[in-house]
């Protein structure tokens, strides 16, 4: 804030250099003054049980959050405070995936953070540590979370174009525009670079684009009732085979729209594929060739009188 | 079109006389020739050598014909030889003959006669005899192009597919391991013996008999920041947090000794017999003779930043290291100067691996801005190889059976990758997500067939990378397991 105070706030790159690899590349960056606190702790006892008591201390405060007025701000500062003192992100001693998942799970009902552009910052984090992002947008717009919001729309669409799919790319948009996505100027404005990037990188497929049925209709109609037909012919004879009922115009109506409760973790989604990890004493591993043995033999150690000797 | 003319007048011709000549022969194949015959000798009878025809329905084309087949019988001067020449220059005059001997004998011979000439003559007696060109035999098979155009190709024999278990074989726990790219906290001894170093702790898991020991624990002030067991397997040698390096001998369970000179903290350990190369957070590489006082014998200054990696060759004459700095440095055991210095890495380099069959070769692996696994000639500092290997590289283990290399990944894929090497480039054999975090250690077993993984999801995990018996090239696996991937 003081540009006169030389030297107090300034950081020097010097002391993120030492720990650039542990950094990991993130879409938003990173605070470069709480990469430098954070490089310049090492992995002592004693730095571990501060960044425990700390964490403690936002524990304690999302316990109190249900008697404020935004009891999402706690959470934010929490997601922060874990950004900051772990650049590399998710691992078992930061619990960032289990953090936001907490929170995006805390506030699926709650209308007051319907259109939140804050809450949908957290699940829009959360989607690069999950496996199926398609799901999560469909989960989203199951719960009309973030509907109004270009980030929904922009994401979305971010996801499929990383994967070359330029069509649904563009139906996510187009959907986005119906919508009337708000901030609507950035919104088109992300969508004419997304047109540029597909002329750009996929022309083919930009030129042969044509109108066909939207895909996306399924996951975002909610209201849709199906029809029950009225007409049923009487089955005159028990016939071996029974005939499937096939659409005049091709395309499937939609079913009644059941309840999604809830997204699952990515612990619960994948708990029968994963081995869980055992302790070391007892389990064995032993080899099938000989080992190798060393062909000068063996050294001595030299002992020092002292152990610690300068 | 002048033979066509005469071919269509005459049919016409033919037809009349039938009509007249029914009651003599009523179902005679041979009454149109007959006919012609007849109407030849009633134009001679009537006029001699004149032009004209008596017929008066006759068109003027008629007459044409009339008059070419007129014109050399009234050259003739002899009545007798009329008979000859005509039998010589028209076929009709045949059935003429045939004729007088069905007059004196019976009807059935002159059919089979002029059938047997007809075929003779290659004729068909119920087509036109002056047709311009006879029509192309028919085929007697139909032609079927498909089966000649679609024959079915020979199916290509494959060979074995080499199947990788994703799975791993074992799992075990590893808390508080530290999250950090620039340690090394994971050994395997050529005795079958785990070091793992989880904060300030180094546990020691004897993989054949099952036992565990905390074999090393530091100062609450510091922390392991890498260890490395010695060839023979006897010795631990252990980096702190604080500088020094500590050797434990793992049989009696005691630390041997301690030894100082760096002032940040040693990352990388390697050894080379009985010296031991420590890498320093400030940049510089120590030898250590562990036999005797005076520990330190040389000291390496080549890099700026920390270093990260740091391997022996085999035979212990060269000595490669990887810095933060970006740079892989290449040492000659005897000198103090780097023999080649390699810029070509964009992030720092830890994963430094010499390959175990071909001694000239060293595999380096960058970090989160470069990705690249790049292969050198240490012999004559060239770049062998480069594969983009899409993830942070944080370490790299050739295989001792068969010419492949395993590298083991970070951000943002955090995945294992097996891939067969051969002097023309790399092809990625698997890819297995190892971990839900980033894979920072790996260690391969000395039988060379199970590669161990942590990560700081604080598991530690066994893979089964090469299964068979005792051969070169690995057999392929008759039993299927539970979860693997078959490729090309």
């Amino acid at each position: 804030m003081e540009p006169l105070d030389a030297g107090k706030n300034w950081v020097h790159m010097d002391v993120i250099e030492q720990s650039k690899e542990n950094i990991e590349p993130r879409k938003a960056g990173h605070s470069a003054s709480a990469l430098a606190k954070s490089s310049s702790r090492n992995h002592t006892e004693k730095e571990v049980a501060g960044l425990q008591k700390e964490r403690m201390g936002h524990e304690r405060k999302i316990e109190t959050s249900e008697s404020l007025d935004d009891p999402l701000q706690v959470w934010i500062d929490y997601i922060k405070w874990t950004l900051d003192n772990f650049p590399q992100g998710e691992t078992k001693t930061s619990g960032l995936v289990t953090l936001l998942e907490r929170c995006t799970r805390e506030f699926v009902r709650n209308p007051l953070y319907k259109d939140d552009v804050r809450y949908l910052r957290i699940w829009m984090q959360y989607v690069n540590y999950i496996d199926e992002p398609v799901e999560l947008f469909s989960f989203l717009a199951h719960h009309h979370i973030g509907q109004e919001s270009s980030i929904f729309y922009e994401e979305y669409a971010n996801y499929f174009e990383s994967r070359g799919l330029f069509q649904k790319a563009d139906e996510v948009y187009q959907k986005g525009k119906r919508m009337k996505a708000k901030p609507f100027l950035r919104f088109q404005q992300k969508y004419q670079q997304f047109t540029h990037r597909w002329l750009e990188f996929a022309p083919q497929s930009f030129s042969s684009n044509t109108n066909s049925v939207n895909p996306l209709q399924t996951t975002f109609e909610s209201t849709n009732i199906q029809e029950i037909s009225q007409s049923r012919t009487k089955i005159s004879k028990p016939k071996f085979k029974f005939s499937v009922y096939s659409d005049a115009d091709g395309s499937g109506k939609d079913g009644q729209p059941g309840t999604w409760q809830t997204l699952g973790t990515v612990d619960q989604r994948r708990k029968e594929n994963n081995i869980s990890a055992t302790s070391w004493v007892g389990e064995k591993l032993p080899l099938k060739s000989p080992r190798k043995l060393d062909p000068l033999g063996k050294f001595q150690v030299h002992c020092d009188e002292e152990v610690s000797k300068e | 079109m002048e033979i066509a003319g005469n071919s269509s007048t005459i049919s016409p011709t033919f037809s009349t006389p039938t009509k007249k000549r029914n009651l003599v022969f009523p179902n005679s194949p041979i009454t149109p020739l007959h006919q012609q015959a007849l109407l030849g000798r009633n134009g001679r009878s009537s006029k001699r050598c004149s032009p004209k025809s008596s017929f008066i329905r006759n068109s003027p084309k008629i007459d044409v014909v009339n008059t070419d087949w007129s014109i050399p019988l009234c050259g003739s001067p002899r009545n007798k030889s009329r008979p000859a020449s005509r039998s010589d220059r028209f076929i009709p005059s045949r059935p003429n003959t045939a004729n007088a001997f069905v007059n004196s004998i019976s009807s059935d011979v002159p059919f089979d006669y002029s059938e047997s000439v007809a075929e003779a003559c290659g004729f068909d007696l119920n087509t036109r005899v002056l047709a311009f060109k006879l029509d192309a035999p028919e085929a007697k098979k139909p032609v079927d192009l498909r089966t000649q155009h679609n024959r079915p190709q020979r199916p290509v024999v494959t060979p074995a597919k080499r199947r990788f278990n994703t799975t791993p074989e074992r799992v075990l726990d590893a808390p508080g391991i530290i999250d950090d790219y620039y340690l090394n906290l994971l050994d395997w001894s050529n005795l079958n013996v785990v070091a793992v170093a989880l904060e300030r702790n180094v546990y020691v898991w004897n993989a054949d008999s099952g036992s565990v020991s905390a074999l090393a624990e530091t100062d609450e002030s510091t922390y392991v920041a890498s260890v490395k067991w010695s060839h023979d397997g006897s010795f631990l040698s252990v980096g702190l947090g604080n500088g020094l390096v500590d050797i434990y001998d793992v049989e009696s369970q005691t630390k041997l000794r301690t030894m100082a000179g760096h002032q940040a903290r040693v990352g990388c350990l390697s050894w080379n017999r009985h010296v031991l190369s420590s890498g320093s957070r400030s940049g510089a590489i120590h030898h250590h003779d562990v036999r005797i006082a005076n520990h330190q014998i040389g000291t390496l200054q080549g890099h700026s930043s920390e270093v990260c990696g740091l391997a022996w060759r085999s035979d212990g004459l060269q000595l490669a290291s990887g810095g933060n700095d970006n740079v892989v440095q290449i040492w000659d055991a005897r000198s103090s100067i780097p023999k080649f210095t390699k810029t070509n890495h964009n992030a720092a380099v830890k994963a430094v691996a010499w390959c175990p069959w071909q001694s000239n070769l060293l595999a380096t692996g960058g970090g989160t801005m470069d990705k690249q696994i790049h292969f050198w000639n240490a012999a004559t500092g060239a770049r062998v190889n480069t594969v983009d290997a899409g993830s942070q590289v944080t370490s790299l283990i050739w295989s001792p059976h068969s010419k492949e290399i395993m590298s083991t990944h970070g951000f943002p894929d955090n995945n294992l990758s097996i891939w067969s090497y051969s002097s023309s480039g790399l092809t990625k054999q698997v890819d297995i997500p190892a971990h839900d975090t980033r894979v920072l250690y790996s260690a391969l077993s000395p039988d060379g067939r199970i590669l161990s993984t942590a990560a700081s999801d604080e598991n530690l995990k066994f893979w089964r990378v090469y299964d068979g018996d005792h051969v070169k090239r690995p057999i392929p696996i008759t039993k299927t397991p539970s979860s693997s991937i078959t490729i090309r």
